[in-house]
């Protein structure tokens, strides 16, 4: 052998201890998990036999349900959960009181309750939508059974609650108790980890050293991150105290980070189309500023600020350079006032009043993100809620859906007196409830079919092989862990967790433990197919019918994204820069998410919000204008036929609309420099007067920008849309 | 004290009500706790508040039963 000594440390294999730390630091959380989840799940079993419930597994499923690794998340999921099992309780009780005499009527009734669930899950999106879709599926765990003897409904939903309770009790303690994993925790760190990110990215911009395609994909990530911080801190509020009382601040803080992003890119594109344009005097006077604020926020060769505290220096030396800002920037106008032309100085004002935005939005944010530090004071200013974009349309077939899913499988129950019908009605339910609002519910529904199967297999073998020799207890619980290990293993990486929850789900239906032993495979099998016929008209409705991801319903959504322009037109003027942002860049998420980012749909998407942003921006500023009190009647009418006919355009794009809408524009800017001529105006209203005159510039920057109407027209007119076509305005 | 209550018809241990309600002293209790900074000094805060409530309920279970 001839082989070359290799280093002595890299042929030494690792000590015990070593191999052990790397393991635990990889794989240990997954583990306690495990653990956790398996002594919870045989905990709420132990203490349902004792109590004499009817069907013990069904606190066992609770848990395997709830089951999440942050304790907030299994605390929320817990609370949605109680709340729509009492809907659906209360409910079944109306539905079962009228109709027990008619099944036809019965199922018929159930089946619109059910589609009302579904459509509200689809509203909805987060946490919330859990509890629609239990008081959905509720409705059909306790109305099947008790049609069939509507004097019990009373006490099989009693049964029902106690058990669901008991299993998020059992659940909600051992998450919490045992070897607890705060959601808390990883809040802080994603906290600081996406302000440390946006620093870096911000003097990045503003120092010129990311090109399009770099900014185009951070802010991808950043719209991804204001929707994932938004469900996070939602969650974390049940968790303990703490996180309650930080909760408005960690709202406001992601408000701020909303607006920071989208106005880093209003500035970003405003120089783009500077430098199409080539108006150099207003981009040389304004290169210094960029400069100085990029230095403000991080010196060069400087330290980004690790914790909140760390920024505190920082949000200092922002509030300053916010409170000069106006100075230099008055001071850079009347440097190229003498030899610009008016349109050139409006471009450097519509720049300047976007800097100066941004500058104040960073500065909000930075001190938001400080105050995170000092625990137990309040928030510095009332924190806006999230809003999110709720779609009509998507809700309204994902309803339908689940109804012509329930009235089927109905269908095919009382044709053909099946006994296990009822099983397989409520599992296509529960499938239509819970994918509702999935971006592929046909791959969701596959992924907990597969594992159903496995399941089923592995109840099986449990119920009829390991378990009929034991006895007692102890021995049962021995005899399960096993099973459910695997299963909840599985939940445990992101990739299989759809296939581990269709697995617990079918195991511990299947298993069937219950305080009468019964040995019969029959309705094992009968069970486990009704199951899978469920699934499978539950995967066919949502393939068939309107498929989610339909080419004309997602051009539908991208539609309303341009649509959002008219919340800004016509929407109350209190905090309506908030909701109409929030809107926009949640419903910009939901695109995302199923976008084709190979084909640059992603990016298409990106540049239609943004032009929509930044015009809905520049209306609202044109209504704030619009309603100061020294405006003149015909002035103020004016300017609500701009706004109008901005709406139309936003209605529809068209060349006409198009040429109307500039028309407006003209005549508005024209009312505007009048009154910004009278002399009896105060300095608010001056300023008010400004911004909207910036305002209508950019509107108007925007309607002859080519590209930007061919963004926003995309969908209509794809023959503008093409490459090449182009339009002399 | 009764050991049940009738509410809308139905018959239920007052240990329920007893037991909502403890939950909602042990949440009022619990932010004044956390606004005053105890969970800073506490180990477990988690087992602390459980135990509280422990504490909460069993208290008014006995006077209940006594």
């Amino acid at each position: 052998m001839s082989a070359t000594p290799l280093p002595a440390a890299s042929i030494a294999p690792p000590t015990w201890r070593e191999a052990w730390r790397d393991w635990a630091g990889s794989e240990g959380p997954a583990w306690i998990f495990v653990a956790k989840t398996v002594f919870a799940a045989l905990l709420a079993l132990w203490i349902a036999f004792r109590l004499g419930f009817d069907s013990p597994r069904s606190s066992m499923l609770t848990v395997f349900i709830v089951a999440q690794p942050q304790t907030g998340l299994v605390l929320a999921k817990s609370f949605y959960r109680v709340l729509g099992t009492m809907a659906g309780c209360l409910a079944t009780f109306v539905l079962v009181g009228l109709f027990a005499q008619q099944r036809e009527l019965f199922l018929v009734a159930m089946a619109v309750w059910v589609g009302l669930c579904t459509a509200g899950a689809a509203l909805y999106r987060n946490f919330r939508a859990y509890a629609f879709v239990l008081a959905g599926y509720t409705a059909c765990l306790i109305g099947f059974p008790s049609a069939q003897q509507p004097q019990a409904v009373f006490s099989i939903a009693v049964f029902r609650v106690s058990e669901v309770m008991l299993g998020i009790l059992c659940a909600g303690l051992v998450a919490d108790l045992v070897l607890p994993q705060a959601l808390g925790a990883r809040l802080v760190t994603m906290v600081r980890g996406s302000y440390r990110e946006f620093l870096g990215f911000v003097t990045g911009a503003l120092r010129g050293r990311l090109d399009h395609a770099s900014m185009e994909r951070s802010h991808d990530h950043f719209v991804a991150n204001v929707i994932a911080f938004e469900a996070q801190r939602d969650a974390a509020y049940f968790e303990s105290p703490d996180a309650r009382v930080r909760s408005e601040r960690l709202r406001l803080l992601n408000a701020g980070y909303m607006s920071s992003t989208t106005s880093i890119h209003m500035l970003h594109q405003m120089m783009q189309r500077l430098r199409r344009r080539g108006c150099h005097r207003a981009l040389d006077q304004l290169a210094p500023l960029y400069q100085a604020l990029a230095t403000e926020l991080m010196p060069e060769e400087g330290v980004m600020p690790a914790t909140a505290a760390e920024a505190a220096p920082l949000a200092q030396r922002l509030a300053a350079f916010r409170a000069k800002l106006p100075q230099r920037i008055a001071a850079a106008r009347t440097a190229i006032e003498h030899d610009a032309d008016r349109a050139e100085l409006l471009d450097f004002d519509s720049a300047a009043d976007l800097l100066q935005r941004f500058t104040e939005e960073m500065h909000d944010y930075t001190a938001s993100y400080v105050a995170l530090a000092r625990p137990g004071t309040r928030a510095h200013r009332p924190a806006p809620h999230y809003v999110a974009h709720a779609d009509w349309i998507t809700a309204l077939l994902s309803g339908v859906r689940a109804t012509v899913a329930l009235l089927s499988v109905s269908a095919f129950w009382i044709a053909s007196a099946w006994p296990s019908g009822a099983g397989a009605a409520t599992i296509a339910c529960v499938f239509c409830c819970l994918f509702a609002a999935a971006p592929s519910p046909v791959l969701a529904v596959r992924g907990l079919s597969i594992g159903f199967i496995w399941g089923l297999i592995a109840a099986f073998v449990c119920a009829f092989v390991v378990l009929p020799p034991l006895d007692g207890f102890p021995l049962l619980a021995a005899g399960m862990t096993p099973f459910i290990m695997i299963g909840v293993k599985l939940i445990t990486n992101p990739r299989t967790a759809g296939i581990g929850a269709g697995y617990n789900i079918m195991f511990g239906n299947i298993v069937g433990v219950e305080n009468i032993t019964r040995f019969d495979p029959l309705p094992v099998l009968n069970d486990g197919c009704a199951a899978l016929l469920g699934a499978g008209v539950a995967a066919l409705v949502f393939a068939l019918l309107v498929p989610a991801e339909t080419r004309r319903l997602r051009l539908h959504l991208v539609r309303s994204l341009r649509r959002r322009a008219l919340l800004a037109c016509f929407g109350s003027l209190n905090g309506l820069r908030h909701r109409f942002e929030n809107s926009t860049r949640d419903l910009l998420g939901q695109l995302l998410i199923g976008a084709d980012r190979a084909g640059g749909e992603d990016r298409r998407l990106l540049g239609r919000a943004l032009s929509v942003l930044e015009s809905g921006h520049a209306i609202i500023d044109l209504r704030e204008a619009s309603v100061i009190g020294t405006l003149g009647v015909g002035s103020r009418a004016a300017l609500h036929a701009c706004v109008r006919s901005l709406a139309r355009l936003f209605e529809k794009p068209t060349q006409q609309r198009r040429e109307q809408a500039l028309e407006g524009v003209a005549r508005a800017t024209s009312r505007i420099e009048t009154a910004l001529e009278a002399d009896d105006i105060d300095a608010a209203e001056r300023a008010a007067l400004k911004r909207g005159r910036v305002g209508l510039h950019l509107l108007r920057t925007l309607l002859l920008d080519d590209e930007t109407f061919a963004t926003l027209s995309s969908v209509e007119n794809p023959v503008i849309a093409a490459p090449g076509a182009s339009h002399a305005a | 004290m009764p050991r049940e209550i009738e509410l809308l018809g139905f018959y239920m241990p007052t240990l329920l009500p007893v037991f909502v309600l403890a939950f909602a002293m042990q949440w009022g209790l619990d932010s004044v706790l956390a606004r005053l900074g105890l969970y800073a000094h506490v180990w477990h805060p988690s087992l602390f508040r459980f135990s509280l409530f422990v504490c909460l309920f069993g208290a008014m279970g006995l006077l209940l039963y006594r």
